[in-house]
């Protein structure tokens, strides 16, 4: 398969969303599209797979020269995109959804789940509900979907697999493109990832592509840095240098006692118990595999399903059985990793400040964290997915909680966004704010955390940071022990 | 020889900004007028009546401006609002109806055991709450369908009302009814010969102050302040509501609670304001025969399209009572079927006011050798 794109230019309004892009993309080759939170990569690949249609511009399939394409043409020629929050049905299971949109027997479907997954290597529980399901989960069993329906070119928008250096999946899409003869284009803000994977590499900033790397080395990483921000950016070395005095504190900082622990918590019959603390000012990770049990404890510390067993407490009282809202209202803020369970999208940015109780301060934190929207009168929906994670980091900053507990913060966040957040969750820390972050990413856990825990089947385990940051190899090697 | 292809494609996307209050205004309006139009014109073809006789006998002053039209109007904007206020916290009440008459049995009870229009009114009030509660809890609690559940209480309500009028507080030996309401129990009407008086006459000063009260009030309620947002949050996901720190117990009361009152404020109305009897429901007649002939329904279309915006209710429900006008002053087939026309464009150009409003919708073709 080969696709091309000449001269596509897509205008939202009078923004300017596309600026004369070609590219091509062919079978047998990973390309990897690099830019940062609104450099048009979601409207490209919308574009390509016929969500949205260019102003101008022509789109040429296998020589087949069009103006714009539909999902019923992509589909039928075998090009499936992967939305970085799939929509599917949250009530219903991975298996009824796609006994629907696949329109065959629940049997067949399940056959050709087992058979497709045994196959391609890429494993999802298809009989739990979408609701209990990670956005990686989501991903892969969209990924699935377009395997059985004879996928030849995948793209990839902002794919968690990849964020969180998911080597099941990150295996899959190497084999698909070289022994399968499949195309996969990758949409992503991370770097170090795109270069890890990708043959071929197109960068692009605020609508335009302003480079194309044919062969990839890990050497242009500094280089595809200052394209995607802009030469004059400080963003590589404003990272190093937080990255450092954090480093210092953290050595020389003491804490005080727990202000968050949990004790013998079973969230799931396969996985053992999970035993953590948080002190005040401490910034906790616990790392797991995506969908091993990383969702379930999320929804236990935040009150919305109960524990199998044990108790967890908070500031010396056991709130194991309080209601999310009396654990909020006691000063503990919760983000989940799939933003659209604590955002209302239809809501407006005043809306969402007001739900908060948060007046005109809001604004204040709003910019502080490079929020970029038109007014406080936009919808949610407007924002771009990086947008969103940094409107939620401003929550943080104005409503001063005491615990943040989050299940992958991050997503979402380009570079620039990710260094910024770094920069001000480690300010609130010395504000003796507290953290613990459920991961799925151990490089972003290694960065961040004063203390790491591995979630594995046989429960929680401490980790010595210094010795993992020393050799990340070791945090790998208890994840999947 | 060339093959040319023609590809015709329709492009809906979701509009991210609302538009102001005046457009939709006109947009509906405009859109009741021309589809009635239209409407009207099918049925003198297929009928072979006359257009101007039909037109007639919808645009004119006696109907359009009558007390009993703005006594319609009034009521199923009250009954709307409440379901409005149900919908936005996520509650598909398809129950309105059989609620509407466990309020007037409020009444009843009162006029029996303690004439007293406040206390008949508390009564109403706490009935309509408990069956909603009911639904409600269990769709928030228990994942059960509110549809269904509201669905199943409302027959539940309306049969035990015929059977509590047929056999437990019949006042006639005649036919299934209550005894008439206590005369403690009346709502007061506005007294005067200029038309405005007129106008109003058929429709208590109590149902119209709650009505307008309660168009402004949840105008900003729900669009403007942190109650509003935490019961449509509920609305959107109750997981979400909880991360969010919404007390949901607190608000799903307060919603149920608003609707309550508006609901039994309209039940008070109907009843009061009419025969001041309950009469037994008989599902095998259309119209008169059923005492709140299928307000619910239509009160709960209204309320979904009007989308939270409880000044699109008043306009809305004034398009409805002219086709329940038409229906009840039928001696024929044909004002019938032409009344429950009326009903149903009136929603038809709800459903495209909002359609259009809402949605961006381009139509365009392409050529292909």
């Amino acid at each position: 398969m080969f696709i091309e794109l000449d001269k596509i230019n897509k205008f939202f309004g009078d923004y300017k969303a596309l600026d004369n892009v070609s590219m091509y993309f062919r079978s047998g080759e990973i390309v990897g599209i690099l830019g940062e939170n609104g450099a048009g990569k979601t409207t490209l690949l919308n574009i390509v797979y016929g969500l949205y249609r260019p102003d101008s511009g022509i789109i040429s399939i296998d020589g087949e020269r069009l103006r714009y394409i539909t999902p019923r043409y992509s589909v039928n020629k075998g090009i499936f995109l992967v939305q970085q929050f799939p929509r599917l049905i949250e009530t219903m299971t991975g298996l009824e959804n796609l006994v629907l949109l696949l329109n065959e027997r629940r049997e067949d479907v399940r056959k050709l789940l087992d058979e497709y997954s045994n196959r391609f290597k890429i494993y999802v529980d298809y009989n739990k509900k979408v609701s209990d399901m990670t956005l990686i989960e989501r991903q892969k069993l969209y990924t699935l979907m377009s395997l059985i329906q004879n996928a030849k070119m995948i793209l990839l928008d902002e794919p968690n697999t990849l964020l969180t250096n998911d080597l099941e999946y990150i295996d899959f899409l190497r084999r698909f493109s070289r022994e399968h003869e499949g195309g996969v284009v990758i949409c992503s803000h991370k770097i170090k990832a795109v270069l890890d994977i990708s043959d071929r590499i197109y960068i692009m900033r605020r609508g335009r592509v302003l480079k194309e790397y044919k062969s990839v080395s890990k050497e242009y990483y500094d280089e595809i840095l200052d394209i995607m921000f802009g030469h004059n950016s400080d963003t590589s070395t404003v990272y190093k240098s937080v990255e450092k005095s954090n480093r210092d504190k953290e050595i020389s900082r003491e804490f005080s006692k727990d202000l968050f622990k949990t004790k013998d918590l079973v969230v799931r019959d396969d996985i053992g118990a999970i035993d953590l603390s948080v002190k005040r000012g401490e910034i906790v990770s616990i790392v797991t595999i995506a969908g091993r049990g990383d969702k379930e404890l999320f929804n236990v510390l935040a009150g919305l399903t109960h524990p199998l067993k044990g108790s967890i407490v908070y500031d010396e009282e056991d709130i194991t059985k309080k209601p999310t809202y009396e654990r909020i209202s006691r000063g503990i803020l919760y983000i989940p990793d799939n933003r659209l369970e604590i955002i209302n999208p239809r809501y407006k940015i005043r809306e969402l400040l007001g739900l908060w109780k948060i007046n005109s301060s809001g604004v204040v934190c709003i910019d502080k964290m490079n929020v970029v929207y038109r007014s406080l009168e936009s919808q949610i929906s407007e924002l771009s997915g990086g947008n969103i994670t940094r409107l939620l980091i401003s929550i943080i900053l104005c409503t001063k909680p005491h615990l943040v507990i989050s299940h992958n913060i991050f997503n979402g966040l380009d570079q620039r966004g990710y260094t910024h957040a770094l920069k001000i969750i480690r300010d609130l820390r010395q504000e003796h704010m507290s953290f613990l972050m459920i991961l799925n990413d151990y490089e972003e856990a290694l960065e961040i955390s004063d203390r790491i825990y591995v979630l594995n089947e046989e429960g929680s385990k401490e980790i010595s940071i210094e010795k993992a940051r020393l050799e990340p190899k070791i945090l790998w090697r208890e994840l999947v022990s | 020889m060339e093959r040319i292809s023609i590809m015709i494609s329709i492009y809906v996307r979701r509009k991210i900004q609302d538009p102001g209050v005046f457009k939709m205004l006109f947009l509906s309006l405009g859109l009741f007028v021309s589809i009635f139009l239209i409407g009207t014109m099918i049925i003198a073809l297929v009928g072979g009546l006359g257009i101007k006789e039909l037109l007639t006998d919808v645009f004119n002053k006696d109907l359009l401006l009558s007390p009993i039209l703005i006594r319609y109007t009034v009521i199923i904007s009250l009954i709307s609002l409440a379901l409005m206020i149900n919908v936005a916290s996520g509650f598909t009440n398809l129950g309105g109806e059989g609620q509407i008459t466990l309020g007037m049995l409020g009444l009843l009870l009162a006029s029996i055991y303690l004439p007293d229009l406040s206390i008949g009114l508390v009564i109403s009030l706490l009935l309509i709450f408990i069956w909603q509660m009911i639904p409600y809890i269990l769709k928030i609690y228990r994942d059960v369908s509110d549809v269904l559940t509201s669905f199943i209480m409302n027959f539940i309500a309306l049969f035990m009302i015929n059977h509590i009028v047929t056999y437990v507080f019949r006042g006639d030996i005649a036919r299934p009814r209550s005894p008439p309401i206590n005369e403690k129990l009346s709502l007061h009407y506005v007294s005067g010969d200029n038309f405005l008086s007129l106008l109003f006459s058929r429709v208590s000063i109590e149902s119209i102050v709650t009505l307008l009260i309660f168009i402004i009030l949840l105008y900003i309620v729900l669009l403007r302040h942190r109650i509003g947002y935490s019961i449509r949050m509920i609305g959107y996901s109750v997981k979400t509501a909880s991360l969010s720190g919404v007390k949901i117990p607190i608000y799903m009361i307060i919603s149920v609670m608003i609707s309550s009152l508006l609901l039994s404020i309209a039940s008070a109305e109907m009843l009061l304001g009419g025969e001041r009897r309950i009469y037994y429901n008989d599902y095998a007649k259309i119209g008169m025969s059923s005492m709140s002939f299928g307000l619910g329904y239509t009160a709960l279309g209204i309320a979904l399209l009007s989308n939270g915006r409880s000044y699109l209710i008043l306009i809305y429900s004034y398009l409805l009572s002219i086709g329940y006008m038409i229906v009840f002053t039928s001696y024929g087939y044909f004002r019938l079927i032409l009344g429950t026309a009326v009903i149903g464009l009136s929603l038809l150009s709800a459903l495209l006011t909002d359609l259009l409003l809402r949605y961006e919708v381009k139509i365009s073709w392409s050529q292909r050798r």
